[in-house]
Parts: C-alpha cells; sequence; structure tokens
C-alpha cells in the first residue's frame, strides 16, 4: 500500500506549480483560476498532499529526507501572464511551463517587479481601499519590499495580503 | 499633461517653471479671450490658501472657476463615487483641480479624467503645487535679493525643514524637490512621534542650531489632530518658537518660510523682518498657480 503512487497525468502545454507547502495548494489554485479570468477553457490538475521529499530538509548525506508531502497545481492552457505571481504565495515552489509535453522554461524563484490586482493596500486612507474598482498596483522596491503606486507606502512582502 | 506628483519632475523643469514665473511678474500672461476656459476647483477638505488661490489665478488669467470646497454640500454627500465626480467634472471643466483625503486619488482621478488633473493635496501623500510655489519662492527670493545665478541658487543652497516632519505632506515634497535640484537639507523635530528620517536629510540636535546652519527655515505648524495623544501635544507645542530676539542672535539669519496658516510656532514679532517671507510665499504661489494652469492648459 505504501509504495502505491498517485499519478497525475502529463499535460501538452500549461504550467506545472509543484512543491507548494501542503496547505498552500488551494491558494495557488484561486490564484492560477484568477490569473485566467477564471476562463472556462482553461482546466486544472491539482494534487494536495501527495507524498514528497521534504522541501528544505536534509539527511546528513545531504539527500532530501524522505515522507515529506506537497501540493502540486497543473494549468492546461496557454499562459499569457507572468508565471512568478506564485512565487508570491510559496517562495519555494518550482514553476515549469510545458509546451508538447516538455518543459521549455524552468522559472527560478524570483518575485515579479510589478504586481497588478493582486495585493490589498495596507493603507486604510489609499484611494484602492476608499473607492470602487480601482486596481492596485505595486512595484518591487528591493527583496521583498513593495511600494503601492497610488499612496506611495511601502510594505514587506508579508505584510501584505494577496486578494484572490 | 496632468500635475499629480513632485517626483515626475526633473531638475530642468523645476527650473524652467521658476524661470517661467519670474517672467510672469514681470508681463502678465493670460488665457485666450476668444475661448472661456473653466477650473474645476474641486476640494473633498477644507482649504483656504491652496482653493482661494487656484480660483485667483484663474481668474486672473480671464478663467471661470465651477466646483465646490465643501464635499458635504456637493452630490459626495449622495455617496457619488469619486470615479463619478471626474467623469462629470471633465465634460464641464477644461481643468480640474482636487483635494482628496485618500492617498492616490489624484493619481487615480487623472487616470479616467479627459481633461488635465493637478494634485492640490492628497491625504498625507503630497502637495506638489505647494512644493512649486516654496521652490519658486526661495528661487525668485535668491536670485533677486542675494544676486545668485539662477542656474546654482539650489547647489549653494542649505535648507533647514523645522517641526512636524512626519504629517506635513509639504515638507516630504519639498525634501522630494530640494533632493531633484541638489540642495542641501538638515531637520529638528521637537519629539520622536512626529520626527522622520530621509536618506539625504541630516539631523540637528536644536532649533537654534537649525537656524544658525541654514540659509532658510522652513517651519510647519503642528498638527493638533494627528497627535493622538492630547497630553504629548500640550508637551510638544513650546518647544520650537521663533521669535524676534531668537533670530536677531544669530550672525546669519536665514529666511523664513512657513506654508501657513500658523500657530505659535512663528511669533508675529518676525513678520516686519526682511527675513520672514511666508507672505511673500503667498505672492509666490498666485504666480507659481497661475503658470501651472497656463502650462497645463495652453
Amino acid at each position: 500500500m505504501n509504495d502505491r503512487k498517485i499519478k497525475i497525468d502529463k499535460i501538452r502545454e500549461g504550467l506545472v506549480i509543484d512543491h507548494i507547502q501542503p496547505g498552500l495548494g488551494g491558494n495557488i489554485l484561486h490564484l492560477a483560476r484568477k490569473m485566467v479570468n477564471y476562463d472556462p477553457q482553461y482546466s486544472f490538475l491539482v494534487g494536495f498532499g501527495l507524498r514528497s521529499p521534504k522541501r528544505d530538509e536534509k539527511d546528513e548525506q545531504g539527500n532530501l529526507k524522505k515522507e515529506g508531502r506537497k501540493d502540486l497545481v497543473k494549468i492546461c492552457g496557454h499562459i499569457e501572464f507572468d508565471p512568478r505571481c506564485f512565487f508570491l504565495v510559496d517562495r519555494g515552489v518550482t514553476v515549469k511551463e510545458i509546451k508538447d509535453y516538455n518543459v521549455s522554461c524552468n522559472h527560478t524563484s524570483t518575485l515579479p517587479e510589478t504586481v497588478c490586482s493582486l495585493f490589498k493596500c495596507k493603507n486604510p486612507t489609499c484611494i484602492t481601499n476608499n473607492e470602487a474598482i480601482v486596481e492596485t498596483i505595486f512595484s518591487r522596491m528591493n527583496h521583498d519590499i513593495y511600494c503601492c503606486q497610488y499612496c506611495k507606502r511601502e510594505f514587506s512582502l508579508s505584510e501584505l495580503i494577496i486578494r484572490i | 499633461m496632468s500635475l499629480i506628483s513632485i517626483k515626475d519632475f526633473q531638475k530642468e523643469d523645476i527650473l524652467n517653471l521658476c524661470a517661467l514665473a519670474k517672467g510672469q511678474i514681470r508681463r502678465r500672461r493670460s488665457l485666450s479671450s476668444r475661448y472661456p476656459y473653466i477650473m474645476a476647483s474641486l476640494f473633498y477638505e477644507p482649504s483656504s490658501r491652496t482653493s482661494n488661490r487656484f480660483k485667483s489665478a484663474m481668474f486672473k488669467l480671464g478663467g471661470d472657476v465651477i466646483g465646490f470646497d465643501n464635499a458635504k454640500t456637493s452630490s459626495v454627500k449622495k455617496s457619488e463615487s469619486l470615479r463619478d465626480t471626474i467623469h462629470t467634472f471633465c465634460q464641464y471643466a477644461d481643468i480640474i483641480v482636487l483635494r482628496h483625503p485618500n492617498e492616490g486619488a489624484a493619481k487615480f482621478a487623472d487616470s479616467i479624467s479627459s481633461v488635465p488633473v493637478i494634485n492640490a493635496g492628497d491625504g498625507s501623500n503630497e502637495h506638489p503645487t505647494q512644493t512649486l510655489l516654496d521652490i519658486f519662492t526661495i528661487y525668485d527670493v535668491f536670485s533677486k535679493r542675494e544676486n545668485y545665478p539662477a542656474e546654482q541658487i539650489f547647489n549653494n543652497l542649505h535648507v533647514g525643514v523645522a517641526n512636524d516632519l512626519r504629517y506635513s505632506r509639504t515638507i516630504h515634497s519639498l525634501i522630494e524637490a530640494l533632493k531633484i535640484l541638489g540642495a542641501k537639507v538638515s531637520s529638528w523635530s521637537p519629539a520622536p512621534e512626529i520626527d522622520m528620517d530621509w536618506p539625504h536629510v541630516s539631523k540637528v540636535e536644536t532649533l537654534e542650531e537649525l537656524l544658525s546652519i541654514s540659509n532658510v527655515v522652513y517651519m510647519t505648524r503642528l498638527q493638533k489632530e494627528r497627535f493622538v495623544d492630547e497630553t504629548l501635544y500640550e508637551q510638544v507645542r513650546g518647544r520650537g518658537v521663533i521669535n524676534r530676539d531668537l533670530l536677531e542672535s544669530l550672525k546669519n539669519k536665514p529666511y523664513i518660510m512657513h506654508p501657513l496658516p500658523r500657530n505659535e510656532e512663528i511669533h508675529p514679532d518676525v513678520d516686519t523682518l526682511p527675513q520672514a517671507i511666508y507672505f511673500y510665499q503667498m505672492y509666490c504661489g498666485l504666480i507659481m498657480s497661475e503658470v501651472i494652469l497656463l502650462e497645463n492648459l495652453l
């Protein structure tokens, strides 16, 4: 029973977000649906709590520790948004673009320079929190500091809440 | 073209506006009499100086003014959104002057407006037109009274900013502009609760020290409404006061500026000293407003 593995189908075109911290798979899925504008033409393959080597934990020989868990999300369809947005939810994920069943691009863990309509500004008197339908725009200043382009306040990534 | 943030300006842009304002003093340009230009003055917060400065400038240029000074007497009271108000006034006016309590309101208004938007203050964020008039006042005084060459005024200038550094949006914008212009800036604040750090601004321990090292000292009032603790306000309010005795005891007397209204931070006995240029600042403000309207309308 323990040797059995769940296989999730390969995808022809799309994005594979793997090694998601267990429990964050739902957030990644919500974000993925938002990024494709809830277009029903896109489909999603998800695996929650899959067995996987534990992320970032190595044994004395330097091998990844076994018996960890992970979540996995695959987006099937043509990708037109910045795939780095998933690093905002979990810096440890791997993001791979797929074309013709092969990996066409392997994205490293870098944060996007501009984030539109995802963050909620923490400043209660910012216009984005007081006027309907004003989309937030945040620009990365350095490391994980983002600046609201409306009120010019700066926040660290851990302070910001992603509106999904 | 709109005027939203002082950060959108380069040194040449600011000096060019100052030169135009200098020219406006000598020979007043006005708007075309063939086309009736209209300015929408949308003030969601109370203002006497900024609102009337722009109205006066528009009248002097030959234009007309519509709008409101109090959101409670407009459709805003009926929960009209800023979006709808801007869309409406775009149809009535050739330019919008906006003051709003929310930071980023002017940038948002500009993004949906079909006519230029002038930011007359957005929350505690920026007040760029106040900054331009402050810069022009320094430019005019130092070129006229001190005979500084126009292009070198700010390279040789040491400006002190004093009192409420945290909540004064005029200070925030002024410091940005002085950085763009290459002036040296020092600061002093009477309490850590209203102090603020900028990487290019040096701090001094006392108001006397600030006055003695600066060519210009820009004073602001303590904003009582910003203090959560009223006892702190009472403790701080008397710490930084400029009076005639203090200024006359200095070897090098700086020019004193203030955006007004003032409370007790500048004693009225300073008003008649040649160093007191805060009322001249109001005149420079009118001239700069005329130039801003001309540059954005024509």
